[in-house]
């Protein structure tokens, strides 16, 4: 190995621009860098030496010098390499089913969209903060999926039917579009199924419960515990599919769920300071983006509410 | 680096044009090991790195004919091991984080642990190279340790001998630095 004059002339004349305790720790660096690659833990046999020729060889059709040397090494191992294949297709099969239960999940980070393309090629726009799970059979054997939150699906046509169920609702489709709002964790949470295309059915998760059927434009909702569907009736889908636009639009919704709605939309933070105003209901639609604070402001004003900005967020002030 | 110089290199290349199949075991008996250290240096991947030369001495003797007996066999192996090794760390899944990274971290941690062993100051070493900007800590290793000439490790890198030479010098120096501080904390200890 070179010493630290050899490596080039360059490197010789930097060390004399040092002064002597400086050269020396160079030599010193130097010196006990030799022994300091990492890589040299990193040591092949003389079996795996030979296994990497011989992939090269059978790679580029060359006949193995040292075949008939390995032969008798090669029949040896069979029987060991047969019950090796077995453990290993054993192996891979656990793998593979604990693999297919795993289910995928898809979440939308606040403050923005996602959609997903299904395998089946059915998509799913979910809103800011909404989760979406199904396994990885999905599109083979079943077209089961899991939404907490709220999305926009547009399912292809199939003999299968497409089921999404929420924490207390299930949507039965074969292919249509629809939005499907269920936030588990929201104060009076619900399942609100709007139809914009085709056909489907919604029932509770409850087994004795009926389904009710919806035509396009109309919208139905699981309540809490309920164990029927509330009657289909005639929505404006512009004002529910109106966040997939980035617009807000709330029919008569509940203030606490419309600030968690805002929280997710624009990834802020929203403290009350008096639960009192949370409870009561509000209808408001704007046509136009605008900025959480702008919100803020006109719902504190018709609930006769004064707020003031906090670090990435709003404090609602009594 | 394995004792092969630069005239069995150059007389691999010519036999290797000839397509002699005992100059490519020659050649692999001699310099896949280090070539395959080389690779991990990349990948920290023992299984990713032997593939990744396989690879590369397979390509090889595909383009035997086309080798060029006046340009240096040993850096154009480098370069092509080198540059299987990018793609494949650009292709590799991030969270695919190998068993060997985890031991070499736990090591790590147990180096920091028993500080009389004397193998520590080398370790150091380890470890500040590997804090070095990359271009920087490939340029380092390729001198200190393949053996390779500033002009050799410029034609692998793809940059002027120029450049080389100033990334060895800034790494000796930032190497000089933390030696430096290193001895004055451990006098203060003493």
């Amino acid at each position: 190995m070179k010493s630290i004059n050899e490596i080039s002339e360059q490197i010789s004349r930097w060390l004399e621009s040092l002064d002597p305790a400086e050269q020396s720790d160079v030599e010193q660096v130097w010196e006990d860098t030799k022994h300091s690659d990492p890589a040299d833990k990193i040591t092949l046999s003389d079996k795996e030496k030979a296994a990497s020729l011989a992939h090269i060889k059978r790679e580029l059709n060359l006949d193995e010098a040292s075949k008939t040397d390995n032969h008798n090494n090669e029949s040896g191992t069979s029987f060991f390499s047969q019950r090796w294949l077995a453990i290993a297709a054993a192996l891979a099969i656990a793998a593979l089913t604990s693999y297919l239960f795993i289910p995928v999940e898809r979440t939308a980070p606040l403050g923005e969209q996602l959609t997903v393309t299904l395998p089946d090629q059915s998509t799913v726009t979910l809103n800011s903060g909404s989760e979406l799970r199904y396994n990885r059979l999905f599109g083979y054997t079943n077209r089961n999926a899991e939404l907490n939150g709220e999305a926009f699906f547009e399912v292809k046509s199939s003999g299968q039917p497409f089921v999404v169920e929420t924490f207390n609702a299930s949507v039965r489709v074969l292919g249509t579009k629809f939005n499907l709002r269920s936030w588990a964790a929201d104060p009076g949470a619900e399942t609100t199924v709007t139809l914009t295309e085709g056909k489907l059915t919604l029932e509770s998760i409850d087994s004795e419960s009926e389904a009710v059927m919806l035509t396009p434009g109309e919208q139905s909702s699981v309540k809490g515990d309920d164990t029927v569907p509330t009657l289909p009736s005639p929505s404006e889908v512009d004002q529910v599919l109106s966040w997939i636009e980035g617009r807000l639009a709330f029919e008569n919704r509940p203030i606490g769920q419309i600030f968690n709605e805002i929280e997710r939309r624009y990834n802020v933070d929203i403290d009350v300071e008096s639960n009192a105003i949370l409870n009561d209901s509000l209808t408001i639609y704007y046509s136009n983006r605008i900025n959480a604070e702008e919100a803020i402001k006109d719902i504190c004003l018709s609930k006769g509410v004064t707020y003031r900005r906090i670090n990435n967020g709003f404090v609602i002030e009594q | 680096m394995d004792s092969a110089s630069d005239q069995q290199f150059s007389q691999w290349a010519q036999r290797l044009q000839k397509s002699d199949e005992k100059a490519l075991d020659e050649l692999f008996e001699h310099t896949f090991e280090n070539y395959v250290k080389f690779a991990w240096r990349y990948t920290k991947d023992k299984a990713s790195a032997v593939d990744i030369v396989q690879e590369a001495f397979i390509k090889l003797w595909q383009i035997r004919e086309d080798l060029d007996p006046n340009r240096s066999l040993k850096t154009y192996i480098y370069r092509m091991v080198r540059n299987k090794a990018l793609n494949y760390l650009r292709d590799k899944p991030d969270y695919d984080v190998s068993v060997y990274d985890i031991q070499l971290a736990d090591q790590g941690a147990n180096d920091l642990l028993d500080n009389d062993d004397s193998s520590v100051l080398s370790d150091k070493f380890s470890e500040w190279i590997d804090t070095l900007p990359s271009q920087q800590q490939r340029a380092f290793e390729l001198s200190r340790y393949d053996g390779l000439t500033h002009k050799e490790i410029a034609e692998v890198m793809d940059i002027a001998p120029r450049t080389v030479n100033n990334h060895i010098v800034s790494a000796l120096n930032t190497l000089k630095q933390l030696y430096e501080r290193y001895k004055a904390d451990r006098s203060q200890v003493a």
